[in-house]
């Protein structure tokens, strides 16, 4: 199969499913479900959370990094069990998604995002917008995300991001 | 219910007294975190006044004719090197009518324009284009004794130390080994080799720029809020600290040991210790050997930064006030140059306990949220800082808030209250 095979020749079932996963995973967000967040990921999955100025500088740091799955497993347990922050709900809209490429078994997609935060006694904002560039394992059970790098648009982060985007 | 003295605490026209609670620095008034006169105040004498601010790194200014902007206090600066390898910081603002200069984070060029009426400075920030200088078919035009030598952009004064680049408003600073005096050394200890920026976190901290000073200058914390710190070992309450200040109390030098082993003996009194918890990847807190006295430093640098090291973690924390309210900290990460690639990797776990989604540092960004907000609303109560005593001496345990007070102490001197 060749490896710029653009959006449109890719089967329409994979589309669909697809954008499944990325209903799911934002539901997952959603519900605050740390223990079930890792599930989205291969075992050898690489995450990355950057502001678009960081990842247009090639930089290797940004404000999330998970290299394999224990580091999936220890973000969560430690923001559950640890971690000391206001009360908030965060509602994930996706937006557009592109299908860019399929090589093998890896999809590699584009969704843009809006999160939008309410903590509590305030109003809620527009706490990020961007989009995530991602390869999506196809093989297997069910699509995990073998690459995330969740990209936003603005400098920096209003106070915290307590859970992932 | 306590009676309000309303002619102790209020002046005539109904505003709270803005007169240090007590005559030594155990207590803090909550109007200090709110007060724009005093915020006005310490803009002048602080961070634009005779103080040394980091401004950037060498390696983000690398090439010929690399530039970028910074910030002193709220004021935007650039720091450029030109083509002769100087380098410079100058203000970002231009000569002609006070336009912005530099609008984006970085760029390389061999001209410096301003888009307003295209006056265009030298990398070095003088002046060096003017159009229509003489007119157009002898109208118009600046009088025949306009130089242009006369109108560069503002030059600050800068220094270059261990490829950290700080600078100051002042024409008269004090040199910068005076000024860091007892901090320098640890300063000396991390950036001493030629360093690398790994990346940035910025996030808008809900808070006075001292409140996140003092959180800094408070190890009473670290173990109580940051169950994190305790559930994988890195800190007890047991820990040998040294908690030192320099130059008087405008900087802090925090000095331990990264044991990296957990103990029970003095987590008994953490309510949200998480019992068994284990961190399935322990690389994200476990440093690589790297400092031959295996020692974790970090420090506030007065005004505006603050040095980590942390594990393998290596960050300047920049402060920038945008009002008594809010400040925004930039975080810049570094690694050496020559780090091996598990080096790195391991600098790029470890940034994970930091910044707006650090595992620890979210606790700090939430909390000082809070603080912040009984401040606003409760002007005229005081803060109670006389953990460890009253006195501002440096302790060899974290159960003390000298260092806060030390702060405190300076402070007072500097803006005379
Ligand atoms: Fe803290």
């Amino acid at each position: 199969m060749s490896a710029d095979m653009s959006a449109t020749t890719l089967d329409h079932p994979l589309k669909i499913r697809v954008r499944e996963l990325y209903e799911e995973y934002f539901a997952c967000l959603e519900a605050q479900d740390l223990t079930a967040w890792p599930s989205f990921f291969t075992e050898d999955a690489v995450y990355l959370v950057q502001s678009d100025q960081s990842h247009r500088s090639g930089l290797l740091i940004g404000d999330i990094y998970c290299d394999g799955i224990a580091m999936f497993r220890d973000r969560a347990a430690a923001t559950a069990n640890t971690s000391v922050h206001a009360r908030q709900t965060i509602r994930h809209f996706p937006g557009a998604l592109k299908l860019a490429a399929r090589k093998g078994d890896l999809v590699s997609s584009t969704m843009s995002y809006l999160a939008v935060r309410s903590v509590t006694d305030e109003a809620p904002t527009f706490f990020s917008v961007g989009r995530s560039i991602d390869e999506i394992a196809v093989n297997g059970d069910r699509l995990r995300f073998a690459r995330r790098t969740v990209i936003y648009d603005h400098d920096r982060i209003d106070n915290s991001l307590v859970f992932p985007l | 219910m306590q009676q309000v003295n309303l002619s102790e605490s209020r002046n005539s026209d109904n505003s709270p007294v803005r007169a240090w609670p007590k005559d030594d620095v155990s207590r803090v008034p909550y109007w200090l975190y709110v007060d724009r006169d005093l915020y006005d105040r310490e803009l002048q004498a602080m961070f634009y006044g005779p103080t040394w601010n980091y401004v950037g790194c060498v390696d983000e200014v690398r090439q010929p004719g690399d530039y970028k902007s910074s910030w002193i206090g709220e004021r935007s600066v650039i720091v450029t090197r030109d083509h002769d390898g100087a380098l410079s910081v100058l203000e970002n603002a231009c000569s002609h009518r006070g336009t912005r200069v530099v609008w984006c984070a970085k760029g390389n060029g061999s001209r410096l324009t301003c888009p307003y009426h295209q006056w265009s400075f030298s990398l070095k920030g003088d002046l060096v284009g003017v159009p229509f200088k003489r007119g157009l078919k002898g109208e118009g035009g600046y009088p025949s004794d306009f130089d242009t030598v006369d109108h560069g952009i503002r030059k600050l004064k800068h220094v270059e130390r261990g490829g950290l680049i700080w600078a100051t408003f002042s024409e008269d600073p004090p040199d910068l080994e005076t000024y860091f005096a007892e901090a320098l050394p640890g300063l000396d200890r991390v950036f001493s080799r030629p360093t690398r920026v790994l990346g940035y976190q910025r996030q808008l901290l809900s808070c006075n720029w001292k409140l996140y000073i003092e959180n800094l200058r408070d190890p009473y914390h670290a173990t109580l809020l940051h169950t994190f710190y305790v559930t994988f070992g890195l800190l007890r309450a047991g820990n040998k600290f040294l908690l030192g200040t320099a130059a008087g109390g405008a900087h802090s030098v925090t000095v331990t040991e990264n044991t990296g082993k957990k103990e029970k003996d003095s987590t008994g009194e953490i309510g949200r210790f998480g019992e068994g918890l284990t961190l399935a990847d322990p690389t994200l807190v476990t440093p690589i050997p790297e400092f031959a006295d295996g020692k974790v430093t970090g420090g506030t640098l007065h005004p505006s930064s603050v040095m980590h090291q942390q594990a393998n973690s290596i960050a300047i924390r920049h402060l920038v006030p945008k009002g008594p309210g809010q400040t925004e900290l930039i975080w810049t990460f570094f690694g050496y140059e020559g780090d091996t690639e598990e080096m790195t990797l391991r600098r790029r776990k470890q940034a994970n306990l930091f910044g707006p989604a650090g595992l620890v540092s979210v606790d700090d960004t939430e909390v000082l949220k809070f603080v912040q907000a009984t401040a606003e609303s409760y002007q005229d109560h005081v803060g109670l800082v006389e953990f460890g005593g009253r006195d501002t001496a440096d302790t060899s345990h974290m159960l003390s808030e000298g260092q806060i007070r030390a702060f405190y102490k300076y402070y007072r001197q500097v803006m005379q209250i």
